[in-house]
């Protein structure tokens, strides 16, 4: 198991947010909730085959692919009533898409509480910011049979 | 237990207050980086009375607005108020900000400050805003002054005025304007107000009334932010929260809107300034 190393496009979402004022921070993660991609089409409408973060108090879904070459693809769904938790998971599928297992399996767990929102954050969606991330993280150790 | 929505911008977030969460929750949103502002801080029912029965703004106010003023009294260096205001609401001292007060009278009577205990450990502010002026936490809390702005020739810039011990009156004597009256506070222009104040190396301000403190900075066009708490109710008295006259209409923004369970909102308005010559960095 490799040290918890933080991948380069997670590092410069982070480095963005700490830049800026707290109030703009909420700004950047807003604009973030609506750069969430949608989900291929194979998931749509099927809940059964992604899964549910139940720290997150809105209803959120996850599902993690391992391409041929070994690269990691995350998918999420987050209503857009919930606009901390869809920019979270818009964060996440764009920082961790295209790593390798090994990569992500080395994100720090406690990424949510790094990028500068603890204050501007309830805690509550800060809790399920991690469900999130360790969630993802458990389902790349099982896919990939780690 | 308050729970707290943020509607604007639309993070839908909650938080319960009071809290120590809710406390850097309100912080976060009410920080403000630039070393120069001047804010308002009013509270107001729904047909404009800045105060309930009891003539007292204590009647109306609920416990996220009591965070708030906190949160907007720790950013500043200076809390700027009417000595009227002083009198009908029975001011205490702020924690870390120095209280000004305008007046002509020097008549502050119904005041209740207590001078500070000098020991009570560090400032726990620690923001950094030290920077050169004498308004560090510390140098407050030793000295336990009130600032006093008035007109020159006025009975308090003549006489002076008198606290409790242990409390020092630091009479500013302003330059009346072609407008000020040496006999009322409340015609001092704005402007030079500001510039005392920066002077001294005060330059976070946040104003909190009265009406007619108010009316004259918006006037004057000073304020480069409004932060309101609607109260919902309706109380006795005629006057609107402030007097805005034609051509002084400030033009502003939406930055912040939060709303709690018990019906409060809690907004905050930006001024539009004309843009500047050199573009944001952003």
């Amino acid at each position: 198991m490799s040290e918890p190393t933080l991948p380069p496009v997670l590092t410069e979402i982070r480095d963005e947010f700490l830049e800026l004022d707290e109030p703009i921070r909420l700004q950047l993660l807003l604009e973030f909730a609506n750069e969430l991609p949608a989900v291929p089409a194979r998931y749509e409408g099927h809940p059964e085959l992604t899964e549910r973060v139940v720290e997150c108090q809105s209803p959120v879904y996850i599902v993690i692919d391992i391409d041929n070459e070994g690269l990691v693809h995350m998918h999420a769904t987050a209503p857009r009533e919930a606009p901390t938790t869809r920019g979270f998971a818009s964060i996440l599928v764009q920082g961790i898409s295209g790593l390798t297992v090994d990569e992500v399996l080395a994100i720090p767990d406690d990424f949510p509480r790094s990028i500068g929102l603890t204050r501007a954050v309830s805690p509550l969606r800060i809790s399920g910011m991690t469900g999130m991330l360790l969630r993802a993280k458990r389902q790349v150790r099982e896919k990939s049979g780690r | 237990m308050t729970t707290l929505l943020e509607i604007v911008p639309s993070t839908f977030d909650t938080i319960e207050v009071p809290s120590a969460e809710a406390s850097a929750f309100i912080a976060a949103r009410y920080a403000r980086r630039d070393e120069a502002y001047v804010r308002l801080n009013m509270i107001t029912s729904l047909n404009g009375a800045a105060a309930g029965g009891d003539g007292t703004s204590d009647s109306i106010t609920s416990p996220v607005d009591r965070t708030l003023l906190r949160a907007i009294r720790d950013d500043a260096d200076i809390v700027l108020v009417g000595a009227q205001t002083v009198r009908a609401e029975g001011y205490v001292l702020p924690a870390t900000a120095l209280l000004a007060v305008v007046t002509a009278s020097g008549d502050l009577g119904g005041h209740r400050f207590v001078p500070r205990v000098a020991d009570d450990g560090n400032g726990s502010g620690g923001d950094g805003s030290g920077s050169g002026s004498s308004s560090s936490a510390s140098a407050k809390r030793a000295q336990a002054r009130v600032l006093i702005l008035c007109p020159e020739g006025s009975p308090a810039h003549r006489n002076g005025v008198q606290l409790a011990d242990g409390i020092t009156a630091e009479i500013i004597a302003i330059p009346a304007g072609p407008t000020a009256d040496a006999q009322r506070g409340d015609t001092l222009p704005p402007a030079a107000i500001i510039e005392a104040l920066a002077a001294r190396g005060h330059r976070r301000v946040v104003c909190e009334g009265g009406p007619t403190l108010t009316a004259q900075f918006v006037a004057a066009g000073v304020i480069d932010e409004f932060c309101l708490t609607v109260a919902p109710t309706i109380e006795v008295g005629e006057s609107a929260l402030f007097a805005v006259s034609a051509g002084a209409r400030p033009d502003t923004e939406v930055a912040g809107m939060l709303v709690d369970d018990a019906g409060f909102s809690y907004l905050r308005l930006r001024v539009r300034r004309a843009a500047p010559a050199t573009p944001a960095t952003t």
